[in-house]
């Protein structure tokens, strides 16, 4: 008996899925070069033993920082300024890694309204909506301006 | 096959990994105790081993890996729970940012109807990570000690949602759909494999579904928990989506909701690349190890060591938080 073959899958689910894995991907690969140079004792913003008694010892962001790095724990993307640094490198891997979820949500926007085959779908415009309700919404949480300090 | 012995792989592998789960875990408590002795690369290396053998666990039983990573880590070591939230918040949004690619390729997961949950998700995590963190800065001691106290309520209520899970149902007769579900147009098409042939299906309830869809979001983002626990029994019991729709869906809205709840966190300075790093490899690592297991080891078996899991860890959080208030 010969199969049946299932629909096309919607272009907007194909390009967040691929934008997504793809950025997550190269933050995990400059998250662990990170952390390797880190470890192997490159001279981070904060003293690695000094940060584990910290951690270990209960204390909070504050504390940790106070202890580490012999400061107050700053806001924000901290880590832009020490990009020369391995934990500096290494958070920037994380960070790297969170924008998969934004840098998806605006792609599967755009082919929603580029798109031909998109624009086709009955409701594109309801579900444009949305995904704008998300992009607008993630990319103003990586800006930071939802943040408690 | 008649007379074939077969191994029984998930009775060796599954309790070994949970034994070993809890060795690296008393490793890097044993570090504690002497903190002259400390090192980074064995703690590094342990979280690692423990989030493999997590990414590993959690990707056999379909849940995101934070709502494994946090209990148990907020369970059985002294970090402070807002770094161990955005951790579990991290490794869970990773996680699932990895593992949607293929099933929104495949047309699995229905991007409508994700993105439709994935907005109130979303809003709600934000606010639950907000709320978060004013209680760290506002409560003190007692705020960390409730903190800990719900939570551990929380996992063991999750661990009787799983146990209640044998109620799904893989295609549920959805019926009559209400006037609004069917003005959003959420029915889809898919190519079910073990069929060989696509199956046409439609939701109802999704008024309900974003009601419930706001609560899920608030509880992800202040606790630091991926939701896919509680993501999938909504698209399956309450909207009826058939149960690989549901749970494909749900792990590419954990990583739209998760990174939403990340954020705040990350800007309040929650993240060290020391304690999130090692997390993150180990869950991308245990995840591909798991999608390997998941052919030979039995599903039932998988549910009861996760089920046992949490259920340790809850009664650890509750204990801990009793003695702290």
């Amino acid at each position: 008996m010969e199969e049946q073959t299932g629909p096309e899958a919607p272009l907007c689910g194909m390009v967040y899925g691929d934008t997504a894995f793809w950025t997550c991907a190269a933050g995990v690969a400059i998250g662990a070069a990170g952390l390797v140079w880190y470890l192997a004792g490159g001279g981070g913003v904060m003293e690695a033993e000094a940060m584990l008694e910290s951690l270990w010892g209960g204390g909070d962001v504050a504390a940790v920082w106070r202890d580490a790095a012999g400061r107050e724990a700053p806001a924000g993307h901290w880590y832009l300024g020490y990009l020369d640094r391995p934990d500096g490198l290494a958070m920037l891997g994380a960070v790297v890694c969170c924008m998969g979820g934004v840098l998806g949500t605006w792609g599967a926007l755009v082919s929603m309204l580029v798109a031909g085959r998109e624009k086709k779908r009955p409701q594109n415009r309801l579900y444009a909506t949305f995904c704008l309700v998300a992009a607008v919404l993630l990319t103003l949480c990586a800006a930071g301006v939802f943040a408690v300090r | 096959m008649p007379g074939k012995r077969t191994v029984p792989y998930g009775a060796i592998i599954l309790p070994a990994a949970a034994v070993m789960l809890f060795g690296c875990l008393r490793t890097v408590e044993g570090e504690i105790g002497d903190p002259a002795a400390m090192n980074p690369w064995v703690f590094a290396g342990a979280l690692l081993v423990a989030c493999t053998i997590i990414g590993a666990l959690s990707t056999l039983a379909g849940v995101g890996g934070g709502v494994i990573f946090t209990p148990l880590m907020l369970g059985f070591t002294p970090l402070d729970s807002y770094i161990v939230r955005t951790t579990g918040l991290f490794v869970a949004m990773a996680g699932a940012l990895i593992a949607a690619r293929p099933y929104l390729r495949k047309g699995l997961a229905n991007f409508r109807l994700l993105m439709l949950a994935a907005v109130p998700t979303a809003l709600f995590a934000v606010a639950g990570a907000l709320l978060a963190a004013y209680m760290k800065e506002t409560a003190g001691e007692t705020g960390e000690a409730v903190i800990r106290l719900v939570l551990g309520v929380l996992v063991l209520g999750i661990g009787v949602v799983f146990i209640a899970a044998g109620g799904r149902t893989e295609y549920p007769e959805v019926g009559e759909v209400d006037a609004f579900t069917a003005r959003l147009g959420l029915g889809m098409t898919y190519r079910e494999e073990s069929l060989g042939r696509p199956v046409a299906y439609e939701v109802k309830r999704a008024g309900t579904g974003l009601a419930l869809f706001c609560g899920v979001g608030l509880v992800s983002g202040m606790f630091g928990l991926g939701a896919g626990w509680a993501i999938v029994p909504v698209f399956n019991l309450v909207m009826l989506a058939p149960l690989k729709v549901a749970a494909s869906c749900s792990s590419a809205m954990i990583g739209i909701g998760s990174t939403a709840a990340v954020w705040p966190y990350l800007m309040g300075g929650g993240m060290f690349p020391l304690v999130a790093i090692p997390c993150l490899l180990g869950m991308v690592i245990g995840a591909a190890i798991g999608s390997k297991i998941m052919l030979r080891a039995k599903p039932k078996s998988i549910r009861w060591v996760i089920i046992g899991v949490v259920l340790v860890a809850g009664v650890r959080l509750v204990i801990r938080a009793l003695g702290m208030l």
